[in-house]
């Protein structure tokens, strides 16, 4: 997963220090923003978040931690919900060498829906079959399953309010996939 | 080794069912090969095990974490793997659509038919994930054993496997995908498939449109030998080459090898396909993991210290270190160097190392993540450059060549004392004296003996008229001063010297290592002063000289005491003028 981090909007780090916040119900940490699964409509083709160099705040994010969430995702209906988001004392991992083109996105909005940082992920709703036959010769086929779930990582940031997934690869350009809060209630 | 994580802490969704499995399991380390973050962590979660299937699902772990650890270049690099595998408890066995029924009661959910597809194997991601990420918080990949027999699996955001023998082989090539980025390479079509792009080629490391050698991704691989395109034939079939059909093609597109894992089962990655895996293993490790010191270094003494990189551990190690201070290259290869501050000048350094896997696997690393460095800042602000440990003792004055005549006579200009022996251990040697200059006596040689005692430190005045020989005859004997006696350790550590003596009568002295005193000395020879400076913290255990040997003028034919007692210059002429005053009883008068 590689991270990018853009626009310094607000952006400060929590504290090394950060209290840890053990949210019961009614926590903003999951699925206050979440869209109605029923909600039919055609999904909502929203503007690329364009990268922007890093701000002066970016060296200010919590170095020894970072965020893990697992959200639900239904790419069709457009809805997800945050089944764990929890602190883990590692650095935030990212990959070195040049940006992977991945046909997903999450991005980390702040208050006004400016982009704090971005990730790239695999299409967490592809599942491959692939399978030998009888001389060892793949043969494949994907499908794309209607519920699903992606595992991202995430940095602390105290601006932070909203995380949604983006697919890239759709014929319309970028269409949000889900759209959750940012666990504050962690920091 | 099992362990109980502690307790995970969830923020639960208003409304949302937390996942039944968001809960501390049991987790048994199959792979413990260092820091998380420093490491590829995989999670590995069992489905179908009953709690009486506990142990049947560490052995069957066990035996996918062999298989894979076994296929290269997994094998080469499985020091950087860390597995945990979570005991998730099902209450029944096997999974939907399997071989022990339709409708199975799992914990993970997983099941055949998927999209009615016999062999392809689902399960709840949600769940999965959920369980990995409370119990094996730091995972990259998380992947899934059905306890199940039947032939079955799939790939993914988690990749699955049944336990069929056979099963794993898909664990393997999935992973190929999802850590390799590489591509399929077989034919079977696929409809719909994104197409590589004619300009920007295809994006995976194991598939091309062109079909020029020079054009080929992986042309550094191919042998002169083999044809581009390479025809399938047996001639070929262990060859790296640009073969037709690939990425769910027939025609028009290449991949590099008849028969890789990414085209059929039950064989090895190519060359091409092990490239790619190993990059992507250090895409996400760095090959520097530690270093020591931390941070900036200031030296305040004259202690020698280590400098040291900890690299992920390799079963055979394939790096390599360049070490550089200031730009220049250091002759350590090894992951530890030690710096001496009598080699530093006061002030700021930059020391560098440079760690590179120079494995044969790869040839190719355009995004240089087979490399990692790392510089210090040191700042030293004592100078040590005077200050030995040595006692390295430089190289006794070796006899000069058989003076002949000397033509001039005159007395040469005192060699300098040369640079002097470092002290003896813990004790600064001091650069040497000047030798000072010649003695004026330097008559020409006569008698060529041996310069007799060469004192050190005593005056050795030199002689004053210096006229040149007048027989010029080569020293007779040449043989060594008798004993350059003086000069007693710890007292005056002026560098000796070779008394290399030259044809005008000077001699050049190169002193051996003082034996650390620290002290001073103070020697006067040939009418001059020689001075070590001696910063010695009081050697004691400076190395004996060995025995001086003469130096021969070939100016005067004298023989000047060897300075390696003495650790200072003897010009050659004025032990000449000295031997002469003792033998004859000469005085020289001014």
């Amino acid at each position: 997963m590689l991270g990018l981090k853009v626009d310094g909007e607000g952006m400060k780090a929590f504290s090394f220090w950060a209290t840890l916040v053990v949210a019961a119900q009614g926590s903003t940490g999951c699925g206050l923003t979440e869209r109605d699964a029923s909600d039919d409509r055609a999904p909502e083709v929203v503007p690329s978040a364009e990268p922007k160099d890093p701000g002066p705040d970016d060296a200010d994010v919590a170095k020894d931690r970072h965020l893990l969430m697992v959200i639900e995702v239904e790419p069709v209906q457009r809805a997800g919900r945050t089944l764990v988001s929890r602190l883990v004392d590692q650095p935030l991992p990212r990959l070195r060498g040049a940006p992977k083109e991945q046909p997903w996105r999450a991005e980390v909005l702040g208050e006004s829906g400016a982009v704090l940082y971005v990730t790239t992920l695999p299409d967490a709703g592809k599942v491959r079959g692939e399978f030998a036959d009888d001389k060892g010769r793949w043969s494949r086929v994907d499908i794309d399953q209607a519920m699903t779930a992606a595992s991202l990582r995430l940095p602390l940031l105290e601006a932070a309010r909203v995380v949604r997934l983006v697919a890239t690869d759709g014929p319309h350009g970028d269409t949000e996939l889900a759209r959750v809060d940012y666990p504050r209630g962690l920091l | 080794m099992r362990h109980w994580l502690p307790a995970a802490v969830f923020l639960t969704c208003t409304g949302a069912a937390l996942p039944v499995l968001a809960q501390p399991l049991e987790v048994e380390s199959l792979r413990s090969n260092g820091p998380a973050s420093h490491r590829i962590d995989l999670a590995v979660l069992g489905d179908g095990y009953r709690v009486e299937d506990q142990a049947k699902l560490t052995a069957d772990a066990t035996s996918l974490i062999e298989y894979l650890f076994s296929v290269p270049p997994f094998a080469q690099y499985a020091d950087l793997f860390n597995v945990k595998l979570v005991h998730v408890i099902s209450n029944q066995n096997g999974a939907d659509g399997g071989d022990y029924g339709a409708s199975r009661d799992t914990a993970l959910g997983a099941y055949y038919f998927c999209s009615d597809i016999e062999r392809l194997i689902c399960i709840d991601t949600g769940q999965v994930l959920s369980v990995a990420a409370t119990n094996v918080p730091e995972f990259d990949l998380a992947f899934v054993i059905v306890n199940d027999t039947k032939y079955g699996g799939s790939g993914g955001i988690v990749a699955t496997t049944s336990v069929h023998p056979s099963a794993f082989e898909i664990l393997t090539h999935e992973l190929g995908h999802s850590l390799g980025n590489l591509a399929d390479e077989y034919e079977d079509p696929y409809p719909g498939y994104p197409a590589c792009g004619s300009i920007s080629d295809c994006p995976e490391p194991n598939a091309t449109l062109r079909n020029v050698r020079e054009q080929i991704k992986w042309r550094s691989w191919i042998a002169e030998s083999t044809p581009v395109p390479t025809p399938e034939t047996g001639l070929y079939a262990e060859s790296i080459g640009v073969f037709e059909g690939a990425r769910y093609l027939t025609s028009n597109i290449y991949r590099p090898h008849q028969n890789c894992k990414m085209r059929v089962g039950g064989v090895d990655f190519c060359s091409v396909c092990r490239e790619a895996l190993v990059r992507s293993y250090w895409e996400r490790i760095e090959l520097i993991e530690a270093v020591s010191p931390d941070g900036k270094v200031s030296v305040n003494d004259c202690e020698p210290f280590e400098v040291t990189v900890t690299t992920p551990p390799l079963e055979e190690s394939t790096y390599r270190f360049t070490w550089t201070l200031d730009g220049s290259p250091l002759a350590e290869l090894t992951d530890t160097i030690e710096l001496d501050p009598s080699t530093l000048e006061v002030g700021a350094h930059t020391l560098s190392v440079l760690v590179e896997d120079e494995t044969e696997l790869v040839r190719n690393d355009p995004e240089m993540l087979l490399r990692g460095e790392h510089a210090w800042s040191i700042t030293v602000t004592e100078d040590c450059s005077m200050s030995g440990t040595g006692g390295t003792s430089g190289t006794s004055g070796s006899g000069g060549t058989s003076g002949s005549g000397g033509t001039s006579g005159s007395g040469g200009t005192g060699g300098s004392g040369g640079t002097g022996g470092s002290g003896g251990t813990g004790d600064s040697g001091g650069t040497g004296g000047s030798g000072g200059t010649g003695g004026a006596s330097s008559t020409g040689g006569t008698s060529g003996t041996g310069g007799a005692s060469g004192t050190g430190g005593s005056n050795a005045s030199g002689g004053t008229d210096g006229s040149g020989g007048t027989d010029g005859s080569g020293g007779t004997d040449g043989s060594g001063g008798l004993a350059g006696a003086s000069g007693a350790s710890g007292t005056n550590d002026a560098g000796g010297a070779s008394g290399a003596a030259t044809s005008d009568g000077s001699t050049t002295t190169q002193g051996d290592g003082g034996s650390g005193a620290n002290v001073t000395g103070s020697v006067t020879a040939g009418g001059s002063t020689s001075t070590s400076t001696d910063q010695g913290l009081g050697g004691t255990t400076g190395p004996t000289p060995p025995a001086p040997q003469g130096d021969e003028d070939s100016g005067c034919g004298c023989t000047v005491p060897g300075g390696s007692s003495n650790r200072q210059a003897f010009p050659a002429l004025l032990l000449l003028a000295f031997a002469l005053v003792r033998r004859s009883g000469y005085a020289l008068k001014s």
